[in-house]
């Protein structure tokens, strides 16, 4: 007898608790929206972005087509201290470093003036492109359409920032890969064509990278 | 009055507030508020930092950004009531204070309810006013879900020493949609279960063991819902990684071994850090007054779990939900002077906190 009370007692409990399951779990969906296919879309985009730290790029700028390359990390400064940034070269140009908005320097290579650097990095850079897209997808500030771009249809996520900053990223419609990123600054707008790879010191090295990313001989 | 909000009111037989408990609820909002205020003339002091997400997942639900922090970290509950509000036409940016305030008020009621049934009517007089005015209280005021669930975990046990345990059960799941405190206050239900077991009939029993699994139950809903909008069930704990928040054994003592450069990092520290250590000692005094070991389990639960993520970063905010660390304060302070004492040092501690909120996180 007391061992069908117990069993009523654990019957009820475990029915209870199963009813919170189910009440809390219909709460939720039908009082929280679910999140916009175009938000889907790019936190996989960003996610990409964030895994992969090297990006080879073909820019387009000003009907001109040029190669270059982009790694982010933790590079070292002038006084010895690391920081978190990228390094951007474009072929037969500058090498730059990028450790914030508006904060390049130049660290090989000379400026050839083929493709404004704020447009290169901002379209060519995974450190630079991931937050504009994921904070877009958080915000709802994102708008997601069909396109083409890189010979194969795409999903194309736009992205505004004011009146004066537009990007527009152009992502496979499977796996949501970045493919293109156009950004357009006023006026100039550049395209990059995004190749997301992993570190390879070749790569670097045809990119002149791979003597800015090697630890220096400790004397 | 709604079929529903009877059925509750009868569960916790809830009076009138006191006119000294709505004076100082009073007193507290008006310093907290005021000097938000004062800061600056809009809801911005108060809608910010960890309210920004909690707006974020009521507007546009939940979204992870695999590398990023992102919403899943936040319980689901609070937005869905700033959601309710807002289709009740109250604006984004009023609705959390809003909601926060008036639920302090409701929760400060509970919790005197409650300390009055364990203790004496001078201590819950006492711990309530502390918590009301207690250095870190501006959170109540803010968009955070702090008030909601100090009325969901006031509620719960209160139901359940008044033998009303399914009303019980939907306070303890509520609590732990909120914040993931909700799910340590299955230990005071199951100590009331186990000293009311001799006089609980079956079903009373499964009522009861059903009110000490609902956290858990309400916990699996938000996994389930959670799998189903991003086909990640534990995306919750993915996000709080992003945060720099993942629970390993060896976390306490790198919390303790990374202080001091954590401390370099970030002066404001020392603020979570000193409050750990009184709230330690506020458990010990609520210890000697003879708090039931349960609610010291709780509580320290509340404490000292975060700091096995490996830092202490807003452990001051998490205390304001262990009701023995406000139990012990007010056991400290029985003689008017200390009383008093504690009641100035804490408005005072009250402006500079909520002053600091433009710089700070709570």
């Amino acid at each position: 007898m007391d061992v069908r009370r117990a069993l009523l007692s654990v019957i009820v409990g475990l029915a209870g608790a199963a009813a919170v399951t189910a009440s809390g779990w219909a709460l939720q969906a039908g009082a929280l929206p679910p999140p916009t296919p175009a938000a889907r879309v790019a936190a996989v985009a960003s996610a990409w972005l964030h895994e992969y730290r090297f990006v080879v790029d073909v820019f387009h700028y000003d009907n001109r087509r040029t190669k270059g390359a982009c790694l982010r990390g933790w590079f070292g400064r002038v006084e010895g201290r690391k920081t978190r940034g990228s390094l951007l070269s474009i072929d037969s140009g500058p090498v730059l470093r990028i450790s914030g908005p508006r904060r390049l320097s130049l660290v090989g290579g000379r400026g050839n003036g083929i493709l404004p650097v704020g447009l290169a990095a901002a379209a060519g850079c995974s450190r630079e492109l991931a937050p504009v897209i994921a904070t877009a997808a958080q915000s709802g500030s994102l708008r997601a359409s069909r396109g083409y771009a890189a010979n194969q249809p795409a999903i194309a996520l736009k992205v505004s920032r004011g009146n004066e900053r537009r990007l527009t990223l152009y992502v496979s419609p499977r796996s949501y890969r970045p493919l293109v990123a156009i950004v357009a600054i006023g006026e100039h707008e550049a395209t990059a064509r995004l190749y997301l790879t992993r570190v390879k010191p070749h790569v670097l090295s045809r990119f002149r990278l791979l003597r800015l990313v090697e630890p220096r001989p400790r004397r | 009055m709604s079929v529903g909000s009877n059925t509750i009111g009868r569960g916790l037989e809830l009076s009138r507030p006191p006119r000294w408990l709505l004076g100082w609820w009073g007193v507290g909002r008006l310093v907290a508020i005021g000097t938000a205020l004062a800061l600056r003339p809009t809801a911005w002091t108060l809608d910010r930092w960890d309210g920004r997400w909690y707006r974020m997942i009521a507007r546009g639900g939940y979204l992870l950004v695999p590398g990023r922090q992102s919403d899943p970290a936040f319980f689901p509950l609070y937005p869905v009531l700033l959601r309710a509000l807002h289709a009740a036409g109250v604006g984004w940016g009023i609705a959390g204070p809003l909601l926060s305030n008036v639920a302090l008020l409701l929760g400060l009621g509970l919790f005197y309810a409650l300390t009055r049934e364990i203790f004496s009517e001078s201590l819950a007089r006492r711990s309530t006013i502390y918590l009301a005015i207690f250095p870190l209280s501006y959170v109540f005021s803010m968009t955070y879900p702090e008030s909601v669930v100090l009325v969901l975990l006031a509620a719960a046990p209160l139901a359940a020493m008044r033998r009303h345990w399914w009303l019980a059960a939907c306070c303890a799941g509520a609590a732990a949609l909120a914040r993931p405190e909700g799910l340590f206050v299955a230990l005071p239900l199951a100590g009331i279960a186990w000293t009311q077991r001799p006089s609980l009939s079956p079903a009373r029993r499964g009522a009861a063991l059903a009110a000490i699994l609902a956290p858990v139950g309400a916990l699996a809903s938000y996994s389930l819902y959670l799998d189903r909008v991003l086909h990640d069930p534990l995306a919750w704990s993915q996000a709080e990684r992003a945060w720099g928040r993942r629970f390993r054994i060896a976390g306490a003592y790198r919390a303790f071994a990374h202080l001091p450069v954590a401390l370099g990092h970030t002066p404001w520290l020392v603020r979570d850090v000193v409050f750990f250590f009184l709230y330690l000692a506020l458990l010990y005094a609520a210890w000697r007054l003879g708090t039931p070991l349960v609610w010291l389990g709780a509580a320290a639960a509340i404490v000292v779990v975060p700091i096995f993520t490996g830092a202490f970063d807003s452990i001051a905010r998490f205390g304001l939900l262990a009701p023995p660390l406000f139990w012990g304060l007010a056991a400290l302070t029985r003689d008017r002077r200390t009383d008093r004492i504690v009641r100035a040092a804490s408005l005072v501690l009250l402006v500079a906190g909520t002053a600091s909120l433009p710089y700070v996180f709570p």
